[in-house]
């Protein structure tokens, strides 16, 4: 009834008057204090005012005699908005001009002078005065009027923005609105003072002056950044010095909101996607793509490339805006030094040239000499065509001017060589935990393999499947020709169900699983339960998908189909793992092993095993957890269950990566590929070649590891699954990293921030955090970095995943000890350690943490502890298949060697070290050590003072 | 649990909780939300700017912005944010007219509505109209919570669309008959002279 008196007053209001009459009478009839309800309704509806069209809040800014714009809109979203006459140059419709030209006031603001004129309107300088008061506002008067209601919505959106945006040097946002006489205003704080080019050129700045000059304006731009708002149109009539010498930045974001205003017909068009400054504009902007931070950083590089040089970037031979066009987005610039050379030979034969002005005279002679090739980069990073490949932001940009201010190299030259040898080794570990997600994971599809092939042949009852044995490993394409040809089979169907959810084709099982339900009794049909459990775990519905497996399974039990018990059961102990459920799903576990034991079922037996082993290795035991995986794999090779059998050896082959032996650990993974890649598992076989790029690296094949990891990636990429595909970018990323490669780590890091967010896991943003907190390291930004790794540390903690908490940690400890507290490093690394669970002391995570330890004993003057803990790993350090362990064992050896005063051992060190860092490609830190080599203390004999 | 003892970077995990339907999230997030306004409130007015007083969206805007890790959240956590605390708005200014109202006087004790202040007068109205809305809502709950976004919220109606899963000419049509609606009730309470 509630429902219906809505709908019936929908439909009524679309009627002509007379009908609406006749429409309630007819429901009078049957309904009479129905109608006359309705009929009270229609009557309000036309009702002139309410109380629900006053805004219950103030207007946004109480300045008497303005219509304030946000709140006051008309509530009632049928009425039209109002149209505006445009203002145009001689003057507005709705106002009384005092001048031809402009009025002398708008609202409350009196006209004093005009300042500029845009592509969007005009800008004066207004006057604000009240009793108590009086203040000089810029007015930016907009030439077009707000028609239409998305074009009003973004307009209230940015203004809402905007007002938020308090820094000291962004000149304010006052209020934007339309005033009584119907002209659209945007009032902005009014800044005195020059722009960037014309204060350096002025004061005579030299290089490191026009370097500071330029760095001060970021801070503002890096706040506005930090909130996520984008300038959008940065240029140096924007970027203003005042009296003082204060940056004072203006119209933040009002490109946008001017944008906004310009309606959404005109957004389509190409005049409207050119509402931007053509020199500074960055490439995507010419192609109407989204700004980001990282446009503003294009901006900010033709900006300084300018002070710098005294010309800009792609303005070279041509000032035509087509040309220009054509140089931003296919022509790479010269470096800023070249340019600065030109320009002052061009000087030197004439005058400055008549385009460009005041900007290039701003070049002198010490500017062009001591221009280097750190500018060089910063500027042409900040030029990159692809927005990925720049700072991400003004804040990345200052930290790289920062650096070069302060006499430090910047980006890729950056780095100590203490940091960078510990940095590389400690990797692997998120990236295997993630893995090993990824191998229990392997049960949804396989349960219902196997379970399918139980249940056809324990029950004749089903009608006779020909082919069994190739449905076991059959693809959704086989299920759905046996499906079609036994429509009344819900087992079949629940089977295609599950083969499509393994072969990441969500929709379509959705689809099938529709169909399964309407088959008549197969509610009772355990299977489908089943198969709809899988649906929703792959779907992320872990509670739905626990209460989905006990139904199976208490179906199975009373239809005593001892059979199935063990596939649903194992389902079940599944979900309950997925839910954190760890007991419950131990004890699970333990119950399907006996029952497949009872039932002589190899397949849940070898499914149960390793489940059960991995567990094991969750907490440490690796000696249990192998010796239950190759019993799976025993129970798997009987059942010639070939998934079954690749995936014990995954299990195997982590194992052995994570207790030093990547040897073993590739031996195994060759094998499960090639299995995974016959039965045409392009996930599995992409996730196994993900494993194996890494035991390659760590033996010492990189170029063989980045053809299997790009082989990782295209099939990822192919299969969509981006929680794995975020693993192999993550790897990626940080192989760049140890390549110097940091536009290449930056994009990657974002890849899988979009990935995390896409798919909602919020593990992946770990990820992100690690990545930007190893750049920031390479970078020298110590405290970016730290934050960075404690979001990173903290996420993995709340994932409930300790291993790869304290592979972060261990990146934290090496922070720690680059930052010269290798007090804090010792204790948090010890803490760490203390929280893990009992472990096999050649497992991953006591061998780094120990070196590490040795490593802060050394810097804490504790020789002798230090010695201790590096003479116990020394055989495995010295000798290890895994040249991670070697290079962080050679690396603490030279350490001690060099507290010992023994120079010559740890010169040798160094030079094996660099031998390593060679062999698994580590370019970066091969110079580090060379560069530690070269600048070591020489040896006291050789050189007494 | 008090609310200020929620750590910041658990409120984003209460707003897509209470988005995915966990009610107990909502009241907690509500609690948390109500706090941080009250601070940003406070802090505005110790600035004593005669000339700008904060907008109600702009404030919700600040709270969402330092309340919630951004890195974590989507544009649709904005929305709902907003849509919980559409519905925080309405208590704070229903409460305020309340005590001005007792006390015939400003009240400084709710320093979000001093900073954003409601016009004078408009108590009766208010209350009235709350009275009102909280009857919609025990006949036509989404159409109410319609009303509550847009009019105490100042959400606009895609927003709203978004935040209540339906499209937007149903959010149209759910605000035209609201409005009746209430118009009709709030002439039950106040005759027309």
């Amino acid at each position: 009834m509630s429902g219906e008196i809505s709908e019936l007053f929908t439909e009524a209001l679309e009627l002509a008057p007379g009908e609406r009459d006749r429409f309630v009478a007819g429901i009078a009839a049957r309904d009479p204090d129905l109608a006359s309800a309705l009929a009270r309704l229609l009557a309000r509806a036309e009702d002139e005012s309410s109380p629900l069209d006053r805004s219950p809040w103030t207007p946004f800014v109480p300045s008497a005699g303005l219509a304030p714009l946000i709140p006051l809109t008309p509530l009632n979203p049928l009425a039209p908005l109002p149209t505006l006459p445009p203002l145009t140059a001689s003057g507005n419709a709705a106002t009384e001009p005092q001048r031809p030209d402009f009025p002398d006031r708008i609202g409350p603001y009196t006209i004093v002078r005009e300042l500029g004129r845009g592509g969007m309107g005009r800008v004066f300088l207004a006057e604000e005065r009240t009793e108590e008061y009086s203040r000089s506002i810029a007015l930016k008067v907009i030439d077009r009027p707000i028609v239409d209601g998305d074009a009003l919505r973004r307009f209230r959106d940015e203004v809402r923005i905007l007002s938020i945006l308090e820094h000291p040097g962004i000149a304010r946002f006052l209020s934007g609105g339309k005033s009584p006489e119907g002209v659209w205003y945007l009032a902005l704080e009014y800044v005195d003072g020059d722009d960037l080019l014309t204060w350096a050129r002025e004061h005579d700045l030299d290089a490191r002056g026009r370097v500071q000059l330029f760095r001060s304006v970021l801070d503002p731009i890096a706040f506005a950044h930090a909130k996520r708002i984008v300038h959008r149109d940065l240029k140096p009539t924007h970027l203003l010095i005042d009296r003082q010498g204060r940056p004072r930045l203006l119209d933040f974001g009002i490109s946008k909101l001017l944008a906004a205003e310009g309606g959404a017909e005109l957004a389509e068009t190409r005049t409207e996607a050119r509402a931007l400054t053509p020199a500074y504009a960055a490439p995507e902007q010419f192609r109407g793509e989204p700004a980001t931070p990282a446009t503003d950083v294009f901006a900010l590089g033709v900006v300084l490339y300018e002070l710098l040089s005294g010309r800009r970037p792609f303005l070279e031979t041509s000032a035509a805006a087509r040309d220009l066009e054509h140089a931003i987005l296919h022509s790479d610039p010269a470096p800023p030094s070249t340019a600065a050379r030109r320009s002052r030979a061009a000087q030197k034969r004439s005058k400055p040239q008549p385009d460009t002005g005041k900007a290039r005279s701003g070049a002198n002679t010490t500017t062009a000499r001591v221009l280097n090739r750190d500018l060089d980069a910063i500027c042409l990073k900040a030029l990159r065509k692809n927005p990925a490949d720049r700072y991400v932001d003004a804040d990345a940009m200052a930290a790289d001017l920062d650096a070069h201010l302060s006499g430090r190299p910047v980006g890729a030259r950056r780095g100590g060589w203490r940091y960078r040898t510990g940095r590389s080794l400690y990797r692997h570990r998120v990236a295997t935990a993630l893995a090993a997600a990824l191998v229990i994971a392997a049960g949804a599809g396989i349960f219902g393999i196997s379970a399918y092939r139980e249940a056809a042949r324990a029950r004749p009852a089903v009608p006779a499947v020909p082919a069994l044995a190739l449905l076991s490993q059959a693809k959704a394409a086989e299920l759905e020709k046996e499906f079609a040809a036994h429509p009344g089979n819900s087992a079949i169907g629940a089977q295609l169900v599950i083969a499509l959810v393994r072969e990441g084709r969500m929709p379509e099982a959705e689809v099938a699983l529709g169909r399964v339900r309407q088959i008549p009794g197969s509610a009772d049909e355990p299977f489908v339960d089943h198969a709809e459990g899988v649906l929703a775990t792959s779907r992320g519905e872990l509670q739905r998908a626990l209460a989905l497996s006990s139904r199976s399974l208490e179906l199975a039990e009373k239809q005593r189909r001892g059979d199935l018990v063990p596939t649903f059961r194992l389902a079940h102990a599944r979900a309950l793992s997925d839910l954190g459920q760890t007991a419950a799903s131990l004890a699970d576990l333990r119950t399907a092993l006996r029952e497949a034991n009872a039932a002589n079922d190899d397949v849940s037996r070898a499914i149960a095993l390793n489940d059960l082993a991995v567990a094991k290795l969750q907490e440490g035991q690796f000696r249990a957890g192998e010796w239950l995986l190759l019993q799976a794999l025993a129970a798997a090779r009987r059942a010639h269950d070939d998934v079954r059998i690749a995936v014990s050896e995954i299990n195997l082959a982590g194992l052995a990566f994570e207790r030093g032996r990547p040897d073993l650990a590739a031996a195994y993974n060759e094998e499960t590929a090639l299995t995974f890649r016959r039965l045409g598992r392009e996930r599995r076989a992409a996730g196994v070649d993900l494993e194996h790029s890494r035991a390659l690296r760590d033996l010492g094949s990189p170029a063989e590891a980045d053809r299997l990891l790009e082989r990782a990636i295209a099939g990822l990429r192919k299969v969509e699954d981006q929680q794995i595909l975020s693993a192999a970018f993550y790897d990626k990323a940080l192989t760049a990293i140890d390549r110097g490669e940091f536009p290449a780590a930056e994009a990657l890091a974002t890849a899988i921030g979009e990935n995390a967010r896409a798919s909602g896991k919020s593990a992946l943003l770990a990820l992100v955090d690690d990545t930007h907190a190893r750049i920031e390291l390479a970078h020298g930004n110590l405290s970016a970095a730290r934050r960075h790794f404690a979001a990173a540390w903290t996420m993995q903690r709340q994932e409930d995943d300790l291993n790869a908490a304290f592979s972060v940690a261990l990146c934290q400890g090496d922070l720690e000890l680059r930052a010269g507290n290798p007090a804090v490093a010792h204790a948090l690394i010890e803490r760490e350690l203390a929280a893990l669970p009992a472990r096999e002391p050649d497992s991953s995570s006591d061998f780094f943490g120990e070196i590490l330890l040795a490593r802060a004993d050394l810097a804490l003057g504790a020789i002798a502890s230090a010695e201790r803990r590096l003479s116990a790993r020394r055989a495995e350090g010295e000798s290890s298949p895994s040249l991670s362990r070697q290079l962080a064992f050679v690396v603490a050896d030279s350490e001690r060697a060099d507290a010992a005063g023994d120079a010559a051992a740890r010169d040798a060190l160094l030079r094996r070290a660099i031998t390593i860092a060679e062999r698994v490609d580590h370019s970066e830190d091969a110079e580090r050590f060379r560069q530690a080599l070269e600048s070591a203390a020489p040896t006291p004999t050789s050189n007494q003072q | 649990m008090p609310p200020q003892a929620i750590p910041a970077a658990e409120v984003t995990g209460l707003l897509q909780a209470w988005r995915s339907g966990d009610a107990a999230a909502g009241d907690a997030l509500l609690a948390r939300i109500y706090l941080e306004l009250k601070q940003i409130a406070a802090s505005q007015l110790r600035r004593e700017r005669p000339d700008h007083t904060l907008q109600t969206t702009a404030l919700v805007s600040e709270a969402f912005l330092r309340l919630i890790d951004q890195r974590n959240v989507d544009w649709r956590d904005r929305t709902h944010f907003f849509g919980l605390a559409a519905t925080m708005m309405r208590r704070v200014l229903v409460d305020h007219a309340r005590a001005r109202l007792a006390r015939k006087r400003i009240t400084p004790e709710i320093p979000i509505v001093e900073t954003i202040s409601i016009g004078p007068g408009t108590e009766v109205e208010l209350l009235d109209l709350d009275r009102a809305l909280t009857a919609l809502a025990a006949s036509h709950p989404r159409q109410a919570r319609v009303v509550e976004m847009r009019f105490f919220g100042e959400m606009d109606v895609d927003q709203i669309a978004l935040c209540l899963g339906v499209s937007t000419p149903t959010v149209k049509r759910d605000w035209q008959f609201s409005r009746a609606w209430l118009n009709a009730a709030l002439a039950d309470l106040r005759p027309a002279p």
